[in-house]
């Protein structure tokens, strides 16, 4: 059931995170980026536009036959639940493959680097929640891009809010005891998301 | 007498805006008569909270019955907390002026509305995109149930452990506890529910215009 089809997208998503990451390094060439606060928004605001892009391939990208097979032989629950699980997967790979270019090529300023990526992985899997909903809503009446950004952005806030807050921390050398009550946000704001999701799918899916 | 709660709410914001003027305020360091615009400021959101629940509810009611009437409840209601949001929005920013410093300051409170004004902008681009009626309800009801959820965790519950410049935040102690005195309270709580009802009714008059359009849009039905 899981969507592993499309390599060629996968490879060209990866591809433009790698180029979004050098670009912002040809643009800092010259002025040293040792702020902690900049270097931080600047990773976040290229995460989340990546994962909008990965993630906005998954309902646009199904042709009308396919869409309606999935439709006859699937419960709808079953199919956000596995579309969910795939989204998350792709866009925690994306975020973490991201994470090490931005190290790579601008570098690394985090101090504490475990907590650093779990923040990573409870972001991207929130993220991919509220995306993996508002591309289902903007797939039913064909899907533009810019539909889904001014769908999700406004949504996304608080999360990104919650994230670069723990990631400033982390990048400062917080601990995790630290940001406990930021990290418990974080993972409440995705079991709600994941149970939204669950609840509000079957309405979008009938036609 | 059914009309007596349109009243009742035009005679508590009169009276809320002549009192609310007149009636002595406690001199507070800084805010001192600029506490006036509690009077206006705070009902603002109080009312655009009350339409936004109003909404969603009516959201949930028209996907579970898929009722039309319904769905022209929710829509007209958020539409009506758009103002409300705005007026809210202009208040805050002159009042901050006076007493923070700047028009728009980085706060979570200010953070969340500006989320909740996009997210309910988006409410309606999200529904003129759309042009088959039915499937319209169906789908901007999906997004008002779950843009609903994220407001009030952004507007409710980011700010109880973020810091903000608003009373009752980060060490601010909130107005209630020393300087929301009788007198003011006379007026305040009289102005919520006078805008309140004003919101009501203007939801009310969009619900019966654009029931009126629809009738001559599409004929009996």
């Amino acid at each position: 059931m899981l969507e592993f089809r499309q390599r060629a997208s996968f490879a060209g998503i990866i591809l433009y995170l790698v180029g979004c990451i050098y670009l912002s390094y040809l643009a800092f060439i010259g002025s040293e980026l040792k702020d902690r606060g900049f270097w931080n928004a600047l990773l976040w605001i290229i995460l989340l536009f990546n994962s909008i892009i990965s993630v906005s391939k998954s309902f646009a990208s199904e042709v009308k036959g396919r869409a309606l097979y999935n439709y006859t032989i699937y419960d709808p629950r079953h199919l956000i639940l596995a579309k969910l699980f795939y989204n998350m997967l792709l866009v925690l790979v994306v975020s973490l493959t991201g994470f090490f270019f931005y190290g790579w090529f601008i570098g690394n300023l985090v101090k504490n680097i475990p907590l650093f990526v779990v923040n990573i992985c409870l972001a991207s899997m929130a993220f991919s929640g509220i995306l993996t909903m508002t591309t289902g809503i903007a797939s039913k009446i064909n899907g533009s891009f810019t539909l889904i950004s001014v769908l999700s952005i406004p949504l996304l806030f608080p999360l990104m809010l919650i994230a670069m807050r723990i990631s400033l921390l982390a990048a400062l050398g917080s601990s995790f005891a630290g940001c406990a009550q930021y990290l418990m946000a974080l993972g409440a704001l995705n079991v709600m998301v994941i149970v939204l999701c669950y609840l509000l799918f079957p309405y979008l899916w009938k036609e | 007498m059914k009309n007596w709660w349109k009243i009742l709410g035009v005679l508590l914001v009169l009276y809320s805006i002549i009192g609310g003027f007149l009636i002595p305020v406690p001199a507070v360091n800084r805010v001192s008569e600029s506490i006036r615009n509690l009077y206006f400021h705070v009902p603002m959101w109080f009312a655009m909270i009350v339409l936004a629940t109003i909404s969603v509810i009516y959201s949930v009611i028209a996907l579970s019955k898929s009722s039309e009437d319904a769905d022209i409840k929710s829509s007209q209601s958020a539409s009506a907390a758009i103002p409300f949001a705005l007026i809210g929005l202009i208040t805050g920013s002159i009042w901050a002026k006076f007493t923070w410093g700047n028009f728009w300051t980085n706060d979570p409170k200010l953070n969340g509305v500006a989320a909740s004004l996009l997210i309910y902008l988006a409410y309606f681009v999200l529904r003129s995109s759309i042009a088959d009626e039915q499937k319209k309800a169906r789908i901007s009801s999906i997004y008002n149930i779950f843009a609903y959820v994220m407001m009030i965790v952004f507007i409710l519950i980011i700010p109880r452990f973020v810091d903000s410049l608003h009373p009752g935040n980060g060490g601010n102690m909130a107005f209630g506890k020393y300087d929301l005195d009788n007198n003011m309270r006379t007026v305040f709580y009289p102005a919520c529910i006078g805008w309140i009802l004003m919101g009501v009714w203007f939801t009310e008059i969009r619900v019966r215009t654009e029931k009126l359009k629809r009738k001559y849009l599409y004929g009996n039905d």
